[in-house]
C-alpha cells in the first residue's frame, strides 16, 4: 500500500482526490480515538496524529522519498486542519443545538471567552477562515500555518519540510502569528469565504 | 473596503511584519491609499498586543479540550427515527460508520443499521459498494445485506441483526472454549472463502468483523461482516482498500513498498491474525512470524494451532495457506484430532525460503529436499506425530521439532548478518546430543537426510567462528551419512544433492584448515555432483547455483595452487551461470542473484590480476561496484550489503593504485574506510566489520604514504594495530586476526622507518615472528610470502626476503603483488639482470605505483 500512496502522492492533480480522501479518513479516524478517550493527541509517548496517520499509510518501514513525505505531511496537515475545522463546527452545532438530535437540547447560555472549549474552537475556526485570505497574498505561509498550528509539528520539522532553514521558520512564523492576530483582532464576522471541506 | 484593497493591506501588514523594526519606514515609502495606510497601521497596531501564547498550542488540542468538556463521547448527531425503522442502541462504530439496532416495522424484525459518515459517503468506498458486494455473497456464515437507503440523509445499509458481540469481545466469547472458538473461525474461514469466489476481499479480517451469535439450540454461530471496504480482486481499488484495513491485522504485503497487488491470501493472514488473537487474548505479533516465535509467546497455544496461524501469516503470501477454505479445513483437522498439514508446508517453504536468501549451499539443500514429494520427508515426520498415545514418539517429537525448529535456522540469518554466530554454539550441542540420544536405525530415510543435513550446519556454524577442530567431527558425520544415504537410494537426486552438500562442508572446512591437498577430491566430487544435477534437470535454479559456486570452489582451489589459468577458466565458468540465473531470476530473488553476480567478478578481478592483465581485472572490479552499489542503495538497512560495498571499492582502489591512479584510489579507499568504521560503530559487538575496518586502514595508508601524507598514513596504520590488538585479545584462536595484526605492526613499523628505525626494526620483528610460520602452509603462502618479504625488507634482512620470495617467482610471474617487493629486494642485492626482468614485467602490466612503501 505504500507503493499505491506513493503513485498517488507522485501523480499530481489526478490524485489529488483519492489521496485527499485516504489521508483525510485516516485522520478524521484518529481524532475520533482521541475523543473517544482512547488516545492522547501529545506526549512523550505518542506520536502526533499526523505521525501516526504516516506510519498508518506508508508503512513506517523502508526509505520513503524525501519529497513524497513532503508531499505527505503537506496533504496530511491541511487534512488535519479540515478534521479539526470539522470538529470545531460540531461542537458549535452542539451548543447552539442543530435540531438534529433526538433528545431536547438544553438551552445552554453563551458562555463566552471564559470558556477554553468554545474558545479553542472558535480560535481554530477563524485561524481557518483567515487562512484563506493569508493565501491570497502568501501560499508558502498558510503551508507553514498547516503544519505548525494544525498538525503540530516542531520548528525544525517545519523547517526540513518546507526545505528552508530553522531561522527563516522562525521569522515566517512570528510574522504570520501577528498579521493573523491583526486579522482576528477585525472580528470573524467579516467576509466568510473560506472554503469548505473538499 | 474594497477586496482589492483589503488585499493590499494584508500584503503589507506581512511584508511589515516579516521585517520587524523596521515597518514603520517602509509604510512612509510606500506613498499608498490612506485608507489602506491607516487599516495597516491599525492591524500592526493591534499586532504589538500579540501575546507569545497565541497559537503556541497546536489546533489538536481542541480535540483533548472537547474530550473534558465531554463533547466526544457522545455522537452528537443521532438520526431521526423514519417510518420503517426505529432506531435503538448504538452497537458501536468505526472509521466510517456507525451501527445501531433498530426494528424494522413493515417486516417486524430486529435488524442492524450501518450509518455512513457523512464525509465517507463521497468517498470511493461509497455505501452502496459495500451493500452490493456484500449483498452478492449468499452464505451461512456471512451477514446477510437487507437493503440500502437514507435516514435523514445519511446513508444507511440494513444488515441481519445479530445478538452476541463479536470475536473481539462480548459475553459470549468469554465463554467459549478453545474448541468452539476454532471451531467459530472455521465458519468464518468458509464464509470468506464464499466472498472470495465471488470474486469479493473483505480486506478487513478481524476479531471485531466477526460476529458470533448463541443459536436456540445453545450452538455458536459465526457471522463474517463489515464488508466496508470489500473490494473486487482485480480493481485498482483493491490496492488502495487496505489503507482502511487494521494494520494489526493486516498482511504485510499490503504495507510495503514494492507489494503486488493483494490477493485473498491478504484476508487467509486475517484470519490467522485474528484466530491467534482470540486464542491468546492479546493482539498478534507483527513481522516476521514464525512457529517458534508463537510457540514462545503463547506456550499454551496448543502447536498445532501455533502452526496454523504460522501458515496464516507467513510473511511471504506464497507461504500461506492458498485459500480461506482450507484453513477451515486445517481448523476442522485439528479439532478432528488428525494431523494438520500445517506443518508439511511450513517446513518445506520455510528451506526454501531460507535457500533463496542465503548464499550458502544450504540454499539448494532447502530446494533439493522441497523437491521431495511431500510424501517422503513429511509423511515420515508425520507418522511421528501421529502416534500421540506413544509416549516415546512424543518425546521423539518434540526433539524432532527442536531440531527441526534449529534447522530452519531461524535465527541463524540474522545472526550471520550481525557477525553472532557465536550465539548458535548452544543449539549446536543440543541437537548433536540429540542426535547422539536417538540412533539411526529408528530413523527415516528422510529423517537421516535431514540429520546430515543439521550436522554439517552445525560444522558451518563452527567453521564460520573460526572453530575449525570442533567442526571436523559434525562434518565428518555428515559426509559418512550423506554417503549412506546416497548409496541406499541410488536413483534419489535429492540424496545425491544432499551428498553434495556434505562433500562441500568437508572440503571447504580442510580448505579452511589449509589442507589444499585433502580438500581437492572433496570439491572435485562436488563439482561432480552438482554436474550431474544439473545433468538430470537444467531447469533447476538451485543447481545451477550449486554448480556455480563448485566452479568457483575448484577455481580458488588452483588459484591458491598456482594454476592461475586453470582458475580463471573456472570462474568463467561461474561467471556465465551467475549470468544466466540473474537473467531467469523472478523479480523478488534477482537481487540476490545479482549479489552473486558482484562477488563473481570480484573472484575474477582478483585472478585477472595475479594474472597481470591489470585492464580486464578493472573490468570485473568496475562490474563488481557498479552492481554492488546498485544493490547497496537499493537496501541502505542492509549492512551486509553495504559491507560488501565496501570491499568492492577496496579492491578497485586498490588497483587503481597499482595502475598510477592515486587519487582516485585514494578517494575509492577512504569510502572503504568511512563505510566499515560507520558499521562497526554502529554494532560494536560485531568484530567482522571492525576487522574489515582495521584491513581498510592499511591499504589506505600506503597510499597516503606513497603521496606524502606521511602523519595521516601513520594514524591509519596505528588506528590498524589498536584494532588487531582488540580483537586477538578477545580471540586469540581466530587466525585471520592474528595475521591482520601481523601486517599491521609492519605498517606501522614501516611509518617509522625514517623518524625511529630501530623501533621500526622491532615493528617488522613482530611481523616476521607471525608471519614466518605461515610459510610452510599450503594455504595463503602467498599472502604471507608478500607480507614477509616486505617485513624482511625494513630490517635490510634482504637473504631472507629473497629466500621467501624466490618460490613463488618464476618467469611466468605477472603478479605485481609479489614482483614489486621481489624487485626491490633484488635491486637491494644488486642483482642487476633480475632487477630489469622485474622491472621490466612490471612496467609491461602497466602497472605504475608510484613508490611502494618508500
Amino acid at each position: 500500500m505504500a507503493r499505491d500512496i506513493t503513485d498517488l502522492l507522485r501523480a499530481g492533480a489526478t490524485a489529488e482526490e483519492e489521496l485527499w480522501s485516504l489521508v483525510y479518513q485516516q485522520l478524521k479516524g484518529l481524532a475520533r480515538e482521541v475523543l473517544r478517550g482512547r488516545r492522547r493527541v501529545a506526549g512523550p509517548q505518542t506520536t502526533t496524529l499526523v505521525h501516526e496517520a504516516y506510519l498508518r499509510l506508508l508503512g513506517g518501514e523502508g526509505a520513503v522519498d524525501y519529497n513524497d513525505r513532503r508531499h505527505f505531511y503537506a496533504v496530511a496537515a491541511r487534512a488535519m486542519r479540515f478534521v479539526l475545522v470539522d470538529e470545531a463546527r460540531r461542537r458549535f452545532a452542539t451548543k447552539r443545538g442543530s435540531g438534529r438530535s433526538a433528545e431536547p437540547i438544553v438551552d445552554e447560555l453563551d458562555d463566552g471567552p471564559a470558556d477554553p472549549l468554545t474558545h479553542h474552537a472558535e480560535e481554530v475556526l477563524a485561524v481557518h477562515q483567515a487562512l484563506d485570505r493569508l493565501g491570497e497574498v502568501n501560499r508558502r505561509h498558510v503551508e507553514l500555518v498547516e503544519l505548525r498550528y494544525f498538525a503540530g509539528f516542531t520548528v525544525d520539522e517545519t523547517a526540513d519540510l518546507m526545505g528552508v532553514s530553522r531561522p527563516t521558520v522562525v521569522r515566517d512564523w512570528r510574522a504570520v502569528r501577528t498579521w493573523l492576530h491583526g486579522v482576528l483582532a477585525e472580528g470573524s464576522a467579516e467576509d466568510s469565504r473560506g472554503a469548505e471541506a473538499p | 473596503m474594497t477586496p482589492a484593497l483589503r488585499r493590499r493591506v494584508d500584503e503589507l501588514v506581512l511584508t511589515a511584519a516579516m521585517h520587524e523594526g523596521s515597518w514603520a519606514s517602509s509604510l512612509a515609502e510606500l506613498a499608498d491609499e490612506p485608507e489602506v495606510i491607516e487599516e495597516v497601521r491599525r492591524r500592526l497596531r493591534a499586532a504589538e498586543a500579540l501575546p507569545e501564547s497565541f497559537l503556541l498550542a497546536p489546533a489538536t488540542d481542541i480535540l483533548e479540550a472537547m474530550l473534558e468538556g465531554g463533547a466526544g463521547s457522545e455522537e452528537p448527531d443521532v438520526p431521526a427515527d423514519d417510518d420503517r425503522y426505529e432506531l435503538g442502541e448504538c452497537l458501536g462504530t468505526g472509521g466510517m460508520a456507525r451501527v445501531f439496532k433498530a426494528f424494522d416495522r413493515k417486516l417486524g424484525r430486529p435488524v442492524a443499521l450501518k450509518l455512513i459518515d457523512a464525509v465517507a459517503s463521497q468517498a470511493r468506498h461509497g455505501p452502496l459498494r459495500e451493500a452490493r458486494a456484500q449483498a452478492r455473497v449468499r452464505h451461512e456464515h456471512v451477514l446477510d445485506v437487507y437493503e440500502t437507503g437514507e435516514l435523514g440523509g445519511t446513508p444507511f445499509i440494513a444488515l441481519r441483526y445479530v445478538a452476541g458481540g463479536t470475536l473481539a469481545a462480548g459475553p459470549v466469547l468469554e465463554r467459549a472454549s478453545v474448541e468452539q472458538k476454532v471451531r467459530l473461525l472455521a465458519q468464518a474461514a468458509d464464509g470468506l472463502h464464499a466472498a472470495h469466489r465471488e470474486g469479493l476481499l473483505h480486506g478487513d479480517v478481524k476479531p471485531s468483523n466477526v460476529l458470533v451469535e448463541e443459536t436456540p439450540e445453545g450452538e455458536l454461530k459465526a457471522w463474517i461482516g463489515d464488508f466496508g471496504i470489500a473490494t473486487e480482486v482485480d480493481s485498482p481499488r483493491a490496492e488502495a482498500a487496505a489503507l482502511a484495513g487494521t494494520p494489526a491485522f493486516m498482511a504485510p504485503e499490503l504495507l510495503r513498498a514494492d507489494r503486488p497487488t493483494p490477493d485473498r491470501r491478504a484476508d487467509v493472514y486475517g484470519l490467522g491474525a485474528t484466530l491467534y488473537q482470540v486464542l491468546v487474548g492479546e493482539a498478534p505479533p507483527r513481522g516476521d512470524v514464525r512457529w517458534r516465535l508463537l510457540r514462545e509467546r503463547a506456550p499454551h497455544l496448543p502447536p498445532d494451532l501455533a502452526a496454523i496461524v504460522a501458515r496464516c501469516m507467513a510473511e511471504d503470501p506464497a507461504a500461506r495457506y492458498p485459500s480461506a477454505v482450507a484453513v477451515a479445513a486445517d481448523l476442522r483437522r485439528f479439532l478432528d484430532g488428525d494431523v494438520v498439514e500445517a506443518y508439511a508446508d511450513r517446513v518445506l517453504y520455510r528451506w526454501t525460503s531460507f535457500a533463496t536468501r542465503h548464499r550458502t549451499l544450504l540454499t539448494v539443500a532447502a530446494i533439493g529436499v522441497a523437491l521431495l514429494g511431500v510424501a517422503s520427508a513429511v509423511a515420515a515426520f508425520l507418522g511421528v506425530r501421529a502416534v500421540r498415545a506413544n509416549e516415546r514418539a512424543d518425546a521423539r517429537r518434540h526433539q524432532a521439532e527442536d531440531l527441526i525448529g534449529f534447522m530452519l535456522v531461524d535465527l541463524r540469518d540474522k545472526l550471520e548478518s550481525v557477525g553472532r554466530l557465536d550465539l548458535l554454539d548452544d543449539v549446536g550441542h543440543r541437537a548433536l546430543r540429540y542426535f547422539a540420544a536417538v540412533p539411526e536405525r529408528e530413523l527415516s530415510n528422510a529423517e537421516l537426510a535431514r540429520r546430515s543435513l543439521a550436522l554439517h550446519q552445525i560444522g558451518e556454524v563452527r567453521i564460520r567462528r573460526g572453530d575449525l577442530e570442533g567442526a571436523q567431527e559434525p562434518l565428518a558425520q555428515s559426509l559418512a551419512l550423506a554417503r549412506r544415504l546416497a548409496a541406499r537410494d541410488p536413483g534419489n537426486p535429492e540424496r545425491l544433492f544432499g551428498l553434495g552438500q556434505s562433500e562441500f562442508w568437508m572440503g571447504y572446512a580442510l580448505w579452511e584448515r589449509g589442507d589444499l591437498t585433502g580438500a581437492s577430491p572433496h570439491l572435485q566430487s562436488y563439482l561432480e555432483i552438482s554436474q550431474r544435477l544439473v545433468a538430470i534437470d537444467g531447469r533447476n535454479e538451485g543447481w545451477r547455483r550449486e554448480l556455480a559456486y563448485a566452479n568457483s570452489n575448484l577455481g580458488s582451489l588452483l588459484q591458491e595452487r598456482g594454476d592461475l589459468e586453470g582458475a580463471l577458466s573456472r570462474f568463467a565458468t561461474t561467471l556465465r551461470i551467475d549470468g544466466e540465473l540473474v537473467a531467469a531470476a523472478p523479480r523478488q530473488k534477482v537481487d540476490d542473484e545479482r549479489f552473486e553476480l558482484a562477488a563473481t567478478h570480484n573472484t575474477m578481478g582478483v585472478v585477472l590480476e595475479q594474472l597481470g592483465r591489470l585492464g580486464e581485472a578493472q573490468e570485473q572490479y568496475e562490474a563488481d561496484l557498479a552492481l554492488r552499489r546498485e544493490l547497496a542503495t537499493r537496501a541502505p538497512d542492509n549492512y551486509r550489503w553495504q559491507a560488501f560495498l565496501a570491499t568492492s571499492h577496496q579492491y578497485l582502489g586498490n588497483l587503481l593504485a597499482a595502475r598510477g591512479q592515486a587519487a582516485t584510489a585514494r578517494s575509492h579507499l577512504e569510502t572503504t574506510r568511512d563505510l566499515f568504521v560507520a558499521l562497526s560503530a554502529r554494532d560494536r559487538e560485531n568484530r567482522e566489520w571492525a576487522y574489515q575496518a582495521a584491513w581498510s586502514q592499511v591499504w589506505l595508508g600506503r597510499v597516503l604514504h606513497e603521496a606524502g601524507a606521511t602523519q595521516r598514513a601513520r594514524e591509519a596504520w596505528r588506528d590498524a594495530e589498536a584494532i588487531a590488538g582488540d580483537l586477538v585479545a578477545f580471540d586469540s584462536k581466530r587466525a585471520e586476526w592474528r595475521r591482520l595484526r601481523a601486517v599491521a605492526h609492519l605498517h606501522v613499523g614501516l611509518g617509522m622507518a625514517s623518524s625511529d628505525p630501530e623501533a621500526a626494526r622491532r615493528a617488522a620483528q613482530a611481523a616476521i615472528d607471525l608471519l614466518a610460520p605461515l610459510l610452510s602452509e599450503q594455504r595463503g603462502r602467498r599472502w604471507a610470502s608478500r607480507w614477509l618479504a616486505e617485513a624482511l625488507l625494513l630490517r635490510g634482512e634482504l637473504e631472507r626476503a629473497r629466500e621467501a620470495l624466490a618460490p613463488l617467482i618464476d618467469a611466468q610471474t605477472r603478479d605485481h603483488e609479489l614482483l614489486v617487493p621481489w624487485l626491490r629486494t633484488m635491486e637491494r642485492l644488486g642483482r642487476a639482470e633480475e632487477t630489469s626482468r622485474a622491472r621490466s614485467v612490471l612496467r609491461e602490466i602497466g602497472y605504475r605505483r608510484a613508490s611502494d612503501g618508500r
